[in-house]
């Protein structure tokens, strides 16, 4: 599926061609996988999953730089992945992945506060915007630097009274 | 954001979309569940148990497809959820990898599962939280509980649950009044199971009402060397596959002998690998001792009762009381690692 991607737009892609290309029955895909959209999503949740769970003590920090470098490294494929939206679409799919991490972030700095949920959405969202055009855009930035930019642009997330909101505070 | 909370926030966004599959899909999506639990295992305990899974769901006619998937869509999410990464995860991963750095260094065995028995009079005031928290420190997110006639408290065992979110409690109830309350309980019981006693009059009606909550539930029966052979009989088990039960454990009880253990036990395996009837199978002692075993150099079920009296193996620990003394003191006195033995028989 990797090589495929490196070579079309994802849209374009078969299963056909993806059982051509690894020598597996169409039958043997199906048993496993619902779509070529599920594949997708599989590969990126054990290969990431497995990065973080075999590292050494991740903490905040070492989990973003891992999660860019993992997308740096596989750039050719969540250039073309992050490229599809909609329902089952590895966005949306990333986007839910992310969304408790981030929401344990925000509750860190804001606290179980009536305005959390619109932080926590909006950040997700930043973060994956964020990292689809750091990809787009050839991934110049080292990922390592790329995480210390994204770890600063989350420091913004106001701390303590997200009441400052409603007295206009903003 | 350290690396435990990472890990169990990883293992649920796993159970989450394994659950969520099964739901849009059960036989894919029990084999993707499947699938990636076996992936992510890292223990020995897991790791075993995604095996066994995977080899018995790929039975022709595994009657434990349509069980998991029946589950699922009984029992509420978060439910299936949190006591599925308190065991899977906390448990048997992270809990069993904490159980062995203390064994080692501490020397004496500490179970994977502690046991409370709670249908006994206790001392007035008598807090469980002390003991769950201390048990947490040394890997133990496991507790099984008994209550029934005797229990003074039983909403305090409740309570117990909710403030240890990830741990894992199963519940046995020895009464119907017990039981009653447990299933007229408005309380969450996200990590609890709660199981019935196999010959409660009210049995059927409390497990109709758990049902209507969506609640995680089972059914236990307790066999004596006299009592044996009915369930060997396979009685028990059709009535509680005619009734819709879907976990079913059976206890020795106190005067059970080593051979009746033994039959039970042989018995239980049989029927899990032959997949007779539609339930998961637990024979609760040689269950808890097999997965202690997998994860410690020695088994050994440790039974604390609510006033403090310790038993293991081999019986009452002497000079040693679990309501006055730190946990690992009374693992230390109940079971130190040269005098550890198998089934509890007590």
């Amino acid at each position: 599926m990797k090589a495929l991607m490196a070579e079309m737009d994802f849209g374009r892609i078969s299963v056909g061609d993806i059982c051509g290309k690894c020598g597996m029955s169409r039958k043997s895909f199906y048993y496993h996988f619902r779509d070529k959209y599920d594949l997708v999503n599989w590969i990126f949740y054990t290969e990431f999953i497995s990065r973080v769970t075999l590292g050494a003590a991740p903490d905040g920090r070492v989990f973003l730089a891992d999660i860019c470098a993992y997308f740096h490294e596989n750039r050719a494929f969540y250039v073309n992945a992050f490229g599809v939206e909609g329902q089952n679409s590895f966005t949306e799919f990333f986007a839910e992945t992310l969304h408790p991490f981030v929401f344990a972030y925000v509750q860190e700095r804001v606290g179980a506060r009536e305005y959390s949920d619109f932080f926590c959405t909006f950040y997700t969202d930043a973060l994956r915007v964020a990292i689809t055009q750091w990809l787009k855009q050839g991934a110049h930035i080292p990922p390592d630097r790329f995480a210390q930019l994204l770890e600063q642009a989350f420091s913004g997330i106001p701390a303590g009274d997200s009441n400052a909101v409603t007295r206009g505070g903003l | 954001m350290d690396e435990k909370w990472i890990m169990k926030t990883i293992a649920e966004g796993a159970a989450r979309l394994g659950i969520r599959h099964i739901k849009s899909d059960p036989n894919r999506g029990i084999r993707y569940m499947v699938d990636l639990g076996a992936h992510f295992s890292r223990s020995p305990v897991p790791q075993e148990f995604y095996r066994n899974a995977r080899r018995l769901l790929e039975k022709p006619g595994s009657a434990y497809r349509r069980l998991v998937s029946d589950v699922v869509a009984r029992v509420d999410a978060k439910t299936l959820e949190t006591m599925g990464v308190n065991l899977g995860y906390m448990s048997w991963a992270y809990g069993s990898a904490l159980i062995r750095r203390h064994e080692t260094r501490l020397g004496y065995h500490i179970p994977w599962a502690l046991f409370l028995d709670c249908d006994y009079p206790a001392p007035p005031g008598v807090e469980l939280n002390r003991l769950v928290s201390e048990g947490r420190e040394i890997g133990i997110y496991t507790y099984m509980v008994f209550a029934g006639g005797q229990t003074q408290d039983c909403a305090g065992l409740l309570k117990l649950s909710e403030a240890f979110p990830d741990c894992a409690f199963i519940l046995f109830s020895g009464s119907c009044e017990v039981s009653g309350m447990l299933a007229r309980s408005r309380q969450p019981m996200r990590n609890v199971m709660v199981s019935l006693e196999y010959s409660q009059p009210d049995r059927a009606e409390n497990a109709r009402l758990l049902g209507e909550k969506q609640r995680l539930a089972a059914t236990h029966c307790i066999y004596s060397d006299g009592s044996a052979d009915s369930v060997l009989s396979g009685e028990a088990l059709r009535r509680c596959a005619a009734e819709g039960c879907s976990f079913v454990f059976f206890i020795a009880d106190s005067g059970c002998g080593a051979e009746t253990a033994r039959r039970v036990r042989d018995y239980v395996a049989d029927c899990r690998e032959k997949q007779g009837y539609p339930l998961f199978l637990m024979d609760l002692y040689s269950d808890v001792d097999y997965v202690d075993r997998a994860i410690s150099s020695q088994a050994g079920c440790t039974r604390v009762r609510c006033d403090g009296a310790v038993f293991t193996g081999t019986g009452l620990a002497q000079g040693v009381n679990a309501l006055t003394s730190p946990l690992e003191r009374v693992l230390y006195m109940a079971a130190p690692l040269s005098r550890v033995s198998g089934l509890p028989g007590v």
